[in-house]
């Protein structure tokens, strides 16, 4: 019989070690679900291969690590869309300072600055409670006053293009990470959740 | 329960066949809620491109074009009303006999248009020197031009857009989130559809008003109601 090397039963000790090892059959590895029966493959709660192969249960775990970043990712996309609430309320109040007070001294543009801004801002706010309804109501309301400022002047249309692209997907990202983190951050939970199987056997 | 991919038996607190490891059937489906917000936008953004190419034309503000954009605007709303008749049929039955609410709508809608009228007054007055609020309401003294302003103001608004935002959208938004969301929502659609930065501060209150009305009754025709009494006692207070 050959010897091993030195490298191999490295190796060997470093699989032994990430191996996953599946002590009580009948509870599940990953939520500690009880009453899994002997022949299932996956656990009935949160789809752990109990007792499928090693390589099925690290990609399941994996993938949970996935879907975690995944849920800060989107997380991010809220915050952004927060941010961008917040910096469009700055950009009312301070056009109403600097047009209708220090420039122009036109009441307008500072009575129109004024309410843009605490709409804006009061949607920020509103977005750390509920962030759904504030990031679609933002997203409709910058479109609308987008249209009033070309109804006054057309070519306010495509002055800042880029920018205005930049914030409508903002706010859609934003709105897309609310629902999907929601969704997600529910399923985790769900996952992590451990039940009794055994009760309310075969309907 | 069996699983509907291989017919291995569930139990009841189950997520997944323990066989096969597919889902278990759920009810509820992920792609209805975008459908919702679709149709949401789809609605709203209709009216909103409708009033800005109105805005954009130059049509001039006379008594005939006010009808035809009113009529137009209504169409419009009927069509969305049409394609979502069979949730829309419960809340346009006439409720039946609440006496109370009705004399309270009665007396509380030209109450709040004589405080927004004077609020808008002052306002113009003090901040922008100008004596009216806007066009819209100037109305001359003839019976013939009084019954236009009613129609065109009052009744046309009162009926469609309570149906537009506490009808058609307000439902739609009931499906995706609790009512008092949806009750501001449909407000802050309903004032930025206005196209009046100044107006905000008391259409949106307006609006929170009306969603309350139809979020606690249940039906449309008591926001219709003050709608209509609040607008009406308007184009009155200006004439005055």
């Amino acid at each position: 019989m050959s010897k091993k090397t030195s490298g191999q039963l490295e190796n060997e000790r470093r699989i032994q070690k990430n191996e996953i090892k599946i002590i009580d059959k009948s509870t599940c590895y990953y939520c500690k679900s009880t009453g899994l029966k002997e022949e299932d493959k996956y656990c009935p709660n949160c789809r752990f291969p109990q007792n499928g192969p090693q390589i099925e249960m690290k990609r399941f775990l994996i993938n949970i690590k996935k879907k975690k970043q995944l849920l800060q990712d989107q997380k991010k996309a809220v915050k952004k869309a927060k941010v961008i609430l917040f910096i469009l309320a700055g950009l009312n109040f301070l056009t109403a300072i600097i047009l209708g007070i220090i420039i122009n001294k036109n009441i307008d543009l500072l009575i129109g600055g004024l309410i843009g801004g605490i709409a804006y801002l009061s949607l920020a706010i509103w977005c750390k409670y509920k962030p759904f309804a504030a990031i679609l109501s933002g997203l409709f309301v910058f479109i609308v006053f987008t249209l009033m400022n070309a109804i006054v002047d057309p070519h306010t249309l495509y002055q800042g293009l880029v920018m205005k692209i930049i914030i409508i997907s903002g706010f859609i990202y934003g709105y897309k990470g609310v629902k999907d983190s929601e969704k997600l951050e529910k399923e985790l939970i769900a996952l992590k959740e451990s039940k009794d199987l055994e009760e309310n056997n075969d309907l | 329960m069996t699983c509907n991919n291989c017919q291995n038996s569930i139990t009841q607190n189950a997520v997944f066949c323990g066989k096969c490891g597919a889902k278990k059937e759920d009810s509820k489906s992920t792609s209805d809620y975008n459908q919702h917000i679709k149709k949401i936008a789809f609605i709203f953004f209709t009216l909103v491109t409708y009033i800005t190419v109105l805005n954009l034309s130059e049509i001039t503000n006379n008594k005939t074009n006010s009808i035809i954009i009113d009529v137009i605007f209504s169409v419009i709303v009927l069509l969305f009303t049409f394609y979502d008749r069979q949730t829309i049929k419960r809340i346009l039955q006439i409720p039946k006999g609440n006496k109370k609410t009705v004399i309270y709508i009665v007396i509380i809608a030209p109450i709040l248009a004589f405080l927004v009228h004077h609020f808008a007054d002052l306002l113009n007055e003090r901040l922008f020197h100008q004596m009216k609020i806007s066009d819209v309401y100037q109305t001359s003294f003839s019976i013939f031009d009084f019954s236009i302003s009613v129609l065109s103001i009052a009744i046309f608004p009162a009926i469609f857009e309570e149906l537009a935002f506490r009808g058609v959208i307000f439902q739609e938004l009931t499906k995706i989130t609790n009512l008092k969301i949806a009750i501001i929502i449909s407000s802050i659609l309903f004032t930025i559809l206005h196209f009046s930065l100044i107006s905000i501060l008391w259409i949106f209150p307006i609006g929170i008003v009306l969603g309350y009305l139809r979020a606690k009754y249940r039906t449309l025709w008591y926001g219709v109601l003050a709608h209509f009494i609040y607008n009406l006692s308007i184009i009155i207070l200006e004439k005055l």
